[in-house]
């Protein structure tokens, strides 16, 4: 069931009117049978996997508080078990089907059908999320869940269960102890998330999706520069408003539970550098990284040489946790070199301050803010055409690359997409995320009048909305 | 644990080590993660510097902007944390 369906809409409408009726307590019996139910229509089989998780993180977390003697070879079996899980489930589908395919070359037979493992949907993110708990109640910052339904919950919540965010437990579980209180502010601030989330999907992903036209990407020596460039930015449009609007929509809808769920995105164009970028970008991600990769590695070389300017201390942390990064996503080469490109570019960036005063992003001069910015958004798209293209492709796609330069037959309609986009980033960058809701009542009736007219719009134009990019993983 | 000699340490290991920059006329309620003053790296070092100068261990998951953004901060933890395990 997508989300965007009106399917979901009823679903969700249905247990939230349930959820209301309900003591605290059977609240979450409830919301944990609604994500099962929410998670079998995509295949049963994935809630047989869920469950396993579940089980083995909710019996392995006692495990290592009880017993102090095999902490650490608990915690590691228990990181074992879920980057196997993970590496299994993403690893054999991509070899399963080559291998049955082979088969079926050799006996004559055609290529096609046979067995297929499913990833189940949302897996990447529980073994974040069931890793993060597990080292969590190693180092003793958080007790080990006593209530298997509340655990439960941590990983099956239903609005976070397809992308994430990817929450903590000792941040989430507070949250499912204490009643649910929905007052006009959150209403308003659900609502807001909600529409737009949905204007970030439906009008400005799902709409650029359409219009980026397949052969710029097959045949890019076919079309002048200015075109392969517009193709390349709305292509990143198309990636952040797609899961910057999943990601909205979701908290929208968890917040009408009166459970709030962590930001992902926090305006990402606008970042002067690249460590800015990742605070701002998949931020729920990137904090995970940082906390559970790049510290733990960056403090165990650090112990052995105290200095930023070491080379091993400047180079080894941030291509480590980058790669690691990329494999998260898909144990693809094209992952593993988006990874290896924006690792690059934290090390370079980093390497002025090893000679030269440090001065904070805020007091460069504006023309010099206004460059970098500009500089990170061309560095984050040149890093997504092994993402967009393939990496047999880029090579070509670079050789191919047009040197002339023309706006003849540029799609206007690409550029004008983009506007609701990058209006909603500008609004929100010098207000606030809920900018919108200090507006003058008539104000805000007037735009949300406007964003309704978009979405029907566009569902006219795209009436079954493509589903989210980061819904794969 | 002086609070007074735990902020005069870090301020000069900061200024030093991680700003290259002795003179810079830092505030204790400055913003120096969310500024991007101190970048994650720098951070791990604040961690290690913790670690060795006052024996004071502050998990992965709690080098944050949310709890070491200012030089008050970074005090109030390690002395309080400090006076803890003492």
């Amino acid at each position: 069931m997508a989300i965007t369906s009106l399917a979901f809409v009823g679903f969700a409408a249905f247990v939230l009117v349930i959820y209301y009726l309900l003591p605290r307590r059977p609240q979450n019996y409830w919301l944990l049978a609604a994500s099962y139910a929410f998670y079998v229509t995509w295949a049963w089989e994935f809630a047989v996997v869920l469950t396993l998780l579940i089980l083995v993180n909710f019996g392995l977390a006692k495990a290592i508080q009880g017993r102090s003697a095999h902490k650490r070879l608990l915690l590691w079996i228990g990181i074992g078990f879920n980057v196997l899980a993970l590496a299994f489930f993403k690893y054999a589908d991509f070899f399963v089907p080559e291998m049955v395919a082979r088969q079926q070359q050799a006996n004559g037979q055609m290529a096609g059908g046979g067995f297929r493992l499913l990833l189940p949907i949302g897996l990447s993110f529980m073994i974040l999320e069931g890793i993060s708990y597990l080292v969590d109640v190693y180092r003793d910052q958080v007790q080990a869940a006593s209530d298997l339904v509340d655990f439960a919950l941590y990983l099956a919540y239903f609005p976070k269960l397809l992308s994430g965010p990817i929450e903590r437990y000792r941040s989430f579980s507070p949250k499912l102890a204490q009643p649910r209180v929905v007052d006009n502010e959150t209403l308003a601030r659900s609502f807001m998330l909600i529409v737009v989330g949905l204007v970030r999907k439906l009008v400005v992903a799902d709409l650029l999706l359409l219009l980026i036209p397949k052969e710029i990407v097959l045949t890019p020596g076919e079309f002048d520069a200015s075109r392969v460039a517009l193709w390349l930015i709305a292509y990143g449009f198309w990636l952040y408003n797609d899961f910057a609007g999943y990601t909205s929509m979701v908290r929208g809808l968890s917040g009408l539970f009166g459970i709030e769920l962590s930001p992902n995105f926090q305006i990402p164009y606008f970042a002067r550098n690249f460590t800015e970028f990742w605070n701002r970008w998949h931020i729920t991600l990137s904090h995970w990284l940082r906390d559970y990769i790049y510290f733990p590695l960056s403090r165990a070389l650090l112990r052995r040489n105290p200095s930023r300017r070491n080379l091993l201390n400047l180079i080894l942390p941030p291509i480590a946790t980058m790669l690691i990064s990329g494999l998260w996503h898909e144990a693809s080469l094209f992952l593993l070199i988006w990874g290896a490109l924006h690792g690059v570019y934290q090390i370079v960036e980093r390497l002025p301050s090893l000679w030269r005063p440090v001065v904070p992003p805020d007091k460069w001069p504006l023309w010099r803010q206004g460059i970098a910015v500009v500089g990170v958004v061309v560095l984050a798209l040149l890093a997504w055409i092994p993402f967009g293209v393939g990496v047999s492709d880029t090579p070509i796609y670079w050789r191919d690359s047009p040197d002339k330069i023309s706006s003849a037959g540029l799609d206007s309609r690409l550029l004008v997409t983009m506007v609701p986009g990058i209006w909603l980033d500008w609004v929100q960058y010098r207000r606030g995320e809920f900018a919108f809701l200090r507006w003058p009542r008539l104000a805000r009736a007037t735009l949300l009048a406007f964003a309704f007219l978009a979405v029907l719009g566009a569902l006219q134009i795209a009436a079954t909305p493509p589903p989210f990019v980061y819904q794969g993983f | 644990m002086d609070p007074n000699e735990v902020r005069n340490s870090l301020r000069a290991f900061v200024l030093k080590e991680l700003l290259n920059n002795p003179s810079y006329p830092i505030e204790d309620d400055e913003p120096l993660i969310t500024s991007g003053l101190v970048d994650s790296l720098s951070l791990a070092l604040i961690g290690v510097f913790a670690e060795e100068s006052f024996g004071v261990y502050i998990p992965d998951t709690d080098l944050t902007a949310e709890n070491l953004d200012t030089l008050n901060q970074m005090v109030d933890r390690i002395v309080s944390d400090g006076n803890r395990e003492t």
